[in-house]
């Protein structure tokens, strides 16, 4: 019984899990921010068909669609870097989290509206990659979002370059 | 402070640097968006903000010396002439108060003698790239997300012009309405201002003439 949990430390303690998902979440991050970056007015029009914005105030999504492609970019390169790799992977968990739910509710609503199996769905989620299968792209982040969990449970710091910014008492 | 409140407020502090610099990456993108636009509006929002210069109309050029009315030019369009999406589409251009332009229309605005003698203009509301790689032969352009890059040499000539007709993708996109309205909100005359529903995907697959590279047909 007590194998397992040391097995698990000891796997965690070499950085290896750490080092891949850092590698992973941060590169993934860095390059559905870049083809964001790159093309500001579809990513715009792509957070549009959410619908999540209030229409009487459109600073809201141009602020989102301004803000986000850059913030993602900055997390990936935090997290490659190995800078504040828990808050990283917490604000990105908290991203993901609403994109994927959002997605999902799309997803679903397109399913419905053409009578097609969620999986049938192919639409611009805005995430960068132009038309991707619903499922497909649910899949990608929900690993992801696992991966981000891995980084936010590990207790190591190897192979990091500043673990943590915000740090407690001594002791 | 424990653990989780350290990585709480980390998270905090980094979505807060993070977005921070997603801001500033905005403001030196030459692409970047205008966080004070409002790039969806419909024709009751409020009118863009004045650009110089608005002239009144001006006197027609000798050229458009036998002026057709907007409304022969486009005349009211029944929905039997759209197909059922392009229906859609052209009722919202209505509501809009666009005049939404068939495919026969939008071809016979562009071999009327006016198009030629600049009377009628055509004016592509897609962008950079993909005007570059093709468009209606002597069509202006108007990228609705980046109007400043093309106000100045186009308003002169909408305002000019008897009949204006914006196009963009086809029927799915929204871009060419929001470029109509943005010329009417410059002050072209709404009567004189179509949409061409079917756009760039009905001009080329009806195998129309196609002018590549800046306006001119500087390109191959």
């Amino acid at each position: 019984m007590t194998d397992t949990p040391s097995g698990l430390r000891r796997l965690d303690q070499s950085g290896l899990p750490l080092l891949l998902a850092r590698l992973v979440v941060g590169g993934a991050f860095i390059y559905l921010g870049f083809l964001k970056l790159s093309d500001p007015v579809a990513f715009l029009k792509a957070l549009r068909e959410y619908d999540m914005f209030p229409a009487a105030h459109p600073w809201l999504m141009n602020a989102a669609a301004a803000a986000l492609p850059g913030a993602e970019i900055t997390c990936g390169v935090l997290l490659l870097l190995g800078v504040a790799v828990r808050g990283t992977a917490l604000f990105l968990l908290a991203m993901l989290l609403v994109f994927t739910t959002a997605i999902a509710s799309r997803a679903s609503t397109l399913a419905h509206e053409e009578s097609l199996a969620l999986c049938a769905v192919a639409f611009d989620c805005g995430c960068g990659s132009g038309v991707r299968n619903a499922c497909s792209k649910l899949a990608e982040n929900t690993g992801l979002i696992l991966l981000c969990v891995l980084v936010l449970a590990s207790r190591s710091r190897r192979w990091c370059w500043r673990g943590a910014l915000v740090r407690g008492r001594a002791g | 402070m424990n653990e989780t409140s350290r990585t709480v407020v980390e998270a905090v502090l980094i979505g807060v640097a993070a977005l921070g610099v997603g801001l500033l990456t905005n403001s030196v993108n030459r692409d970047g968006l205008a966080l004070d636009r409002d790039y969806f509006r419909t024709s009751d929002a409020v009118p863009l903000a004045a650009h110089p210069p608005a002239p009144a109309l001006a006197p027609m050029a000798p050229h458009a010396a036998q002026p057709v009315p907007a409304t022969a030019a486009a005349p009211e369009t029944s929905g039997a002439e759209f197909d059922a999406e392009e229906t859609a589409t052209a009722a919202r251009l209505r509501e809009a108060g666009l005049q939404p332009l068939t495919q026969a229309q939008a071809l016979a605005a562009f071999h009327d003698p006016q198009y030629a003698a600049g009377a009628t203009i055509f004016v592509d509301a897609r962008k950079d790239e993909e005007y570059l790689e093709g468009h209606v032969p002597g069509a202006w352009q108007l990228d609705h997300y980046h109007l400043d890059r093309y106000l100045d040499a186009l308003l002169p000539v909408a305002h000019e012009a008897l009949q204006v007709v914006v196009y963009c993708h086809g029927k799915d996109c929204n871009d060419s309405e929001q470029a109509a309205l943005d010329l009417t909100g410059f002050g072209v005359d709404p009567a004189r201002v179509a949409v061409y529903v079917g756009g760039w995907t009905a001009w080329t697959a009806a195998g129309l003439p196609v002018e590549k590279g800046p306006r001119g047909g500087a390109g191959p």
